[in-house]
């Protein structure tokens, strides 16, 4: 089919009333306008294509391409959905159901969306007409688990979860939200379960990542919650994602870190007094510029863990440990600024160095 | 370059009703797509002539041979033409609301509206005919009827409608309309029709396709059902039909 572009063009003042519902007949002004809107723009769903209608001033205008007529109203809403158009998709899906009311894509697709927006009656509500019709629909019964867990109904949630997983193990996504919710109610074995086996499942997905990361770390099992939280850095390194796996990471960092030295480590409070040392009598820019220098590095990860001489900088010269930076970074914020929070406490170490380097 | 086969069957059978020849010309200078001038009196031909290189040649000269094929498809005794006299465009101003513009502008505008009035009901029976019997010609009266559905659609801009007075506007609105809907049922795109209806044609267009549907397809019925779209649309008394000159 050509993809022909059409474009009418009416007096708004030359519609006829009669076309809308009673209770818009005597609207005024933009409230007209958005009645005419609507109304037009449903017309054109129900005609078999959509249109976009705009009713601006004392004009209507109306534009459509002929290859609008190749989808479907329900594959139409779903691209709406796609294209991030939540309020036509979902006008569009309605429209679907009000034609179809078993369809069941629209039926999926609408209460996904209204699930997304909040709008969880309505959307549990029509996945369960969905699934009464199609009780083996998976993917139904996973949104109805992620409708319930947002309506903090974790045991209804649970269910339908588990009920997904029974009917497509292979479903990476009844894995992982099967495996959230758990771990917030509190089974958290269980939870970890499957999450591990989501993570098998997507090991694209950093979201299922994190989700496993999380949890590990909750469980104190560090180590293989680094490794989590590595592997959403890897998938994800600039993204909200990465930071909140960069953040876990420091968190791990600092458990593992303080488990292994006490209330004040000896080699973090040498590496702070060394830092003072070093930034006694240096001018601001100049601190600043060290400990910027360091952060920019700390943004792929300081392993504080390791003792190894690893890293270089361009403003001094030598080879350092992750520790060592970290230190050096956190007594150059103190010195510049220490209300900032570099999410790694060395107060205990850096007020030692402190009264150490005060004493001369 | 040849005319397609069908349209050529078309020539053969007006030539068959008829008894006279189609002398097919084109014609560079010609205004519209496509013209044909009825062998009258003692004429030896009926001459259609047609602009080269317009897209959906075939089907504009077989829908001007329709009409021929209805007319002479009637005993000769039925055969009419739709004409106006000036006491009947008088009436056709008053009713169309033509009386405070110049007057050749307003015989011109009732002519026109007269024409498309024969042009529009018999039409549908042409095209209709055409699409059951002509496959060869459908994707071109396809073209044909987009190109006409987008031309009819440019006359709701307001710019266009302020210049007309409204009852000639309604007539006008309501055989397009009309048209749209026909043609949105038979193409499965209803969406050039939603125009009409918005501003409140459909329930005349309506009135006008249900004629349709009701009036036998014959064509000794179609002085009938011009005659039922002309009540509808205000038109009666500002036409009739004469006995079609031809021996």
């Amino acid at each position: 089919m050509s993809d022909n572009p059409h474009e009418v063009l009416l007096a708004l003042e030359d519609f006829d009333r009669t076309q809308l519902p009673e209770s818009q007949r005597e609207l005024q002004g933009d409230e007209f306008r958005s009645a005419v809107q609507d109304h037009l723009a449903a017309e054109f769903l129900d005609g078999m294509g959509a249109a976009e209608v705009v009713v601006t001033g004392n004009r209507i205008i109306i534009r459509w391409t002929d290859s609008a007529l190749t989808k479907s109203v329900t594959e139409r809403g779903i691209d709406y959905l796609k294209a991030g158009d939540y309020g036509k998709g979902i006008a569009t899906l309605r429209l679907a159901i009000q034609r179809d009311p078993p369809d069941a894509a629209a039926l999926f697709n609408l209460a996904m969306a209204l699930s997304d927006r909040g709008d969880l009656d309505e959307s549990v509500e029509l996945l369960e007409r969905l699934l009464k019709d199609h009780p083996s629909h998976a993917h139904g019964w996973v949104a109805l688990g992620v409708a319930h867990a947002r309506q903090n109904n974790d045991a209804a949630a649970i269910e339908a979860l588990r009920m997904a997983v029974r009917l497509n193990p292979q479903d990476g996504y009844s894995h992982k939200n099967l495996g959230a919710i758990l771990s917030k109610s509190g089974d958290r074995t269980q939870g970890i379960k499957h999450l591990r086996r989501a993570t098998e499942l997507l090991p694209s997905d950093p979201a299922t990542w994190l989700n496993l990361g999380l949890t590990l770390e909750d469980a104190d099992e560090l180590d293989e919650a680094d490794e989590a939280y590595l592997q959403v850095l890897s998938i994800d390194p600039t993204g909200q994602l990465g930071q909140r796996a960069e953040k876990g990471r420091s968190q791990i960092a600092e458990k593992t870190f303080r488990a292994r030295g006490g209330d004040v480590r000896p080699d973090a409070f040498s590496y702070c007094l060394g830092a003072l040392q070093r930034f006694e009598g240096m001018a601001k820019p100049e601190i600043q510029k060290i400990s910027f220098e360091i952060a920019m590095l700390g943004t792929r990860g300081l392993d504080v863990n390791d003792p190894e001489q690893k890293y270089k900088l361009n403003s001094i010269p030598g080879k350092f440990s992750g520790l060592h930076l970290l230190c050096i970074e956190y007594v150059g914020f103190q010195l510049i600024d220490p209300s900032i929070d570099l999410g790694f406490d060395l107060s205990a170490e850096y007020a030692e160095a402190l009264r150490m380097h005060k004493k001369g | 370059m040849p005319l397609h086969p069908d349209t050529q069957q078309l020539i053969k059978k007006v030539e068959e009703l008829s008894g006279r020849m189609v002398h097919v010309t084109e014609d560079p200078d010609l205004k519209v797509m496509a013209t044909i001038s009825t062998a009258l009196g003692s004429a030896p031909a009926h001459f259609l002539r047609y602009r080269p290189g317009t897209r959906a040649v075939d089907y504009l000269v077989a829908y001007q041979l329709g009409f021929l094929v209805r007319l002479f498809s009637c005993p000769a005794d039925e055969r009419y033409e739709v004409s106006t006299s000036p006491a009947e465009q008088e009436t056709g101003m008053g009713a169309m609301g033509l009386n405070d513009l110049p007057p050749d502008f307003a015989r011109s505008m009732i002519d026109q509206i007269v024409i498309q009035l024969r042009t529009y009901s018999v039409g549908f029976r042409v095209d209709q005919w055409i699409r059951d019997n002509c496959p060869g010609l459908r994707e071109q009266q396809e073209h044909a009827v987009q190109s006409q559905l987008a031309e009819n659609a440019q006359s709701l801009a307001p710019d266009v409608r302020k210049r007309f007075p409204k009852p000639l506007l309604d007539a006008n609105t309501a055989m397009n309309a009309a048209y749209a809907m026909a043609w949105g049922e038979i193409l499965g795109d209803r969406r050039p029709a939603i125009a009409f209806k918005a501003l409140g044609y459909t329930g005349k267009a309506t009135e006008l396709l249900a004629m349709l549907k009701d009036i036998p397809n014959t064509p000794s019925a179609d002085r009938t059902l011009i005659e039922g779209w002309a009540k509808a649309l205000g038109l009666g008394g500002s036409f009739h039909f004469q006995p079609h000159l031809f021996s």
